[in-house]
């Protein structure tokens, strides 16, 4: 808990939430500045930062550095996980509990267990590919701090917002705003949590 | 950064296949001239027609791949294909499907030799044979396959000529008008394939019959096509026009392009075997039968066919799947070059399974035979070496990237 902090920064949200500084946001008036402000930060060595924008904007990602392969990592081993089970279950079924003789073929017929093998492994893919990018994404969220942030009602209309968050090292609550105040920014706001 | 990038664009070499031309066709007509005089021989003609036939299927698949992701492309106006789309109209122009129906006369004028059903001795005793004879027929046959080669000419030549008068006109009707051909034209184009690989290949072995083999033939067709495609573009990536347009966002949605041709050819191989497999009829697992390592007719016992069909399973599939999942792949032109290259390669073997256990002789003698291979990749050369020259020759004919359409430069602009 930051000595700046006042009572009049607690919410409704109860009396953990609203406490102490979130991060140091900056509000652009076009995708061009919040694309180069973005880049400049990233050569500054800032790690923790998000941008927020009415529309996708090309390379903005990767001008934020955001690089994360955690999703294509969980959604292959959902698809091999659901590969295995697949071929379990017919496995289990049709050689171990009830094997059955059906047009003379073997009993492990490797043919006959493809398709369903193929769709579990598409099923559990997608639904992992759903699922974890939900929880990694900590959604569904009520309550998030970038809403605190003076005028972010125009992140859907027509501004374009850089967030860099007190968790990055580098993370100075005067230094980042003087910082951000050098890139063209309109406006920049340290933002409560 | 960006600065030196434009300097570094600007002193680029310019991409030029020019000077494949001569060489090749070169090559080309002295081995098509080899093949003709094995070919009207009648001790050698049995091989020789069958390897040459496979060389001509061969540049068939990669010519009807190319004209189905054409005609594609144009239906849907694609940004995806934009960047091969010259590359595309190279394979499939009308000089290609000419020259493919000229180098089909030899089959047209003696069917017989590989065709048993052309043969009416064979027919007479045949009661399955004399069923079929309504379609399988000399005149019908031969007339089928020049109307159908010659009529894809005709549309290869109709878009292509469209696409350069845009080129000088700058009028977007003319490319409205390829969207709404494109569309009506790739109904006809997939029927009209379906009888030509019936015809061509499917007739090899009358007694056997398959609903998927035309669309199976066009899928794997596409994916050589694509994958010849992206070849060309990955090595002329630093070359002008490429370039000026070549980003890792493009390599890898062509790469993605290609790994879902990968799972498509998996989908339809799959398809035909899996139903074949599980109706467990004699007359339609005869296909699997001559070319398996464990279930072979008598005779065939050392002949392990299925040894390619291993590795069609593996390169065709598995390699190329998993490589291409890979987004560090898809992300820098010589990695992705490598695998498509791989892929095309492979396509060779997938036209010889499909072909040559298809033919009386061959199939006895297994995929490993000195002679035969050796005349294989000579049939393999000769229809290449023609095919290549009058590709290269029309990607000289026109910018090797569309100048109508400014999609991929402005997304390579917007980048820096």
């Amino acid at each position: 808990m930051s000595a700046t902090h006042t009572s009049s920064n607690m919410n409704a949200y109860g009396p953990n939430l609203g406490t102490g500084t979130w991060a140091v946001v900056a509000e652009f008036d076009s995708p061009e500045k919040l694309v180069s402000a973005a880049e400049a930060a990233r050569r500054a060595g800032f790690k923790k930062m998000d941008a927020y924008s009415p529309f996708p904007i090309h390379g903005l990602s990767d001008a934020i550095g955001f690089r994360d392969m955690k999703v294509p990592f969980s959604v292959f081993a959902g698809g091999l996980t659901g590969g295995a089970f697949g071929y379990g279950l017919q496995f289990y079924v049709h050689v171990l509990d009830y094997p059955m003789n059906v047009g003379g073929k073997p009993l492990v017929s490797l043919p006959s267990m493809i398709p369903i093998t193929y769709e579990c492994t598409i099923l559990f893919a997608g639904l992992t590919a759903f699922f974890s990018m939900l929880a990694y994404n900590r959604l569904p969220k009520p309550y998030h701090s970038i809403f605190n942030t003076p005028g972010f009602e125009r992140a859907t209309q027509d501004r374009f917002f850089l967030a860099i968050e007190k968790e990055d090292p580098q993370f100075d609550p005067e230094k980042t705003a003087q910082f951000l105040r050098e890139l063209d920014a309109l406006n920049v706001s340290e933002v409560e949590a | 950064m960006a600065h030196e990038e434009t300097l570094e664009t600007r002193t680029a070499p310019s991409a030029d296949f020019s000077k494949l031309t001569y060489p090749f066709g070169l090559v080309g007509v002295v081995l098509v001239g080899v093949c003709l005089a094995m070919m009207f021989n009648p001790a050698t003609q049995h091989q020789w027609m069958g390897s040459f036939l496979y060389g001509w299927a061969f540049w068939l698949s990669v010519s009807l791949g190319a004209m189905g992701l054409t005609l594609l492309h144009h239906t849907v106006r694609g940004q995806w294909t934009l960047s091969i789309l010259r590359f595309l109209e190279g394979m499939a122009s009308w000089q290609n499907f000419v020259a493919l129906t000229v180098l089909f006369v030899p089959f047209l004028l003696n069917p017989v030799v590989l065709y048993e059903w052309a043969d009416h001795n064979v027919v007479a005793n045949d009661p399955v044979l004399m069923r079929k004879e309504w379609f399988l027929h000399q005149p019908a046959w031969q007339i089928r396959i020049v109307f159908v080669l010659l009529s894809f000419a005709v549309m290869a030549w109709g878009f292509r000529n469209s696409a350069m008068r845009q080129e000088k006109s700058h009028d977007f009707k003319l490319e409205s008008g390829r969207s709404s051909w494109g569309a009506a034209s790739l109904v006809y184009f997939f029927l009209a394939s379906t009888l030509l690989w019936t015809d061509v290949g499917m007739s090899l072995e009358p007694h056997w019959s398959s609903t998927m083999y035309g669309p199976w033939q066009l899928v794997a067709g596409a994916g050589a096509a694509l994958s010849l495609g992206i070849t060309l573009l990955c090595i002329n990536a630093k070359n002008k026009p490429f370039t000026d347009i070549i980003t890792k966002d493009l390599t890898r949605d062509i790469g993605n392009m290609m790994f879902a041709f990968t799972m498509l050819w998996g989908y339809t191989t799959v398809s035909q075997f899996l139903i074949i497999w599980n109706g467990n009829l004699p007359e339609f697992t005869s296909y699997f039968a001559r070319r398996s390592s464990a279930v072979h007719p008598a005779g065939m016992e050392a002949n392990h066919w299925g040894a390619l069909g291993l590795l069609l399973i593996l390169g065709r599939f598995f390699i190329p799947f998993f490589v291409l999942l890979a987004p560090r792949v898809k992300a820098k032109p010589e990695r992705l070059m490598k695998i498509t290259g791989f892929i095309f390669v492979i396509h060779m073997f997938d036209i010889l399974m499909l072909i040559v256990p298809s033919l009386a002789d061959r199939v006895k003698q297994g995929p490993v035979n000195p002679a035969a291979n050796l005349t294989d990749i000579i049939g393999l050369l000769a229809v290449g070496s023609i095919w290549i020259a009058l590709f290269s020759l029309k990607t000289q004919k026109a910018t090797l990237l569309p100048g109508y359409d400014h999609r991929l430069q402005e997304a390579k602009a917007h980048v820096h």
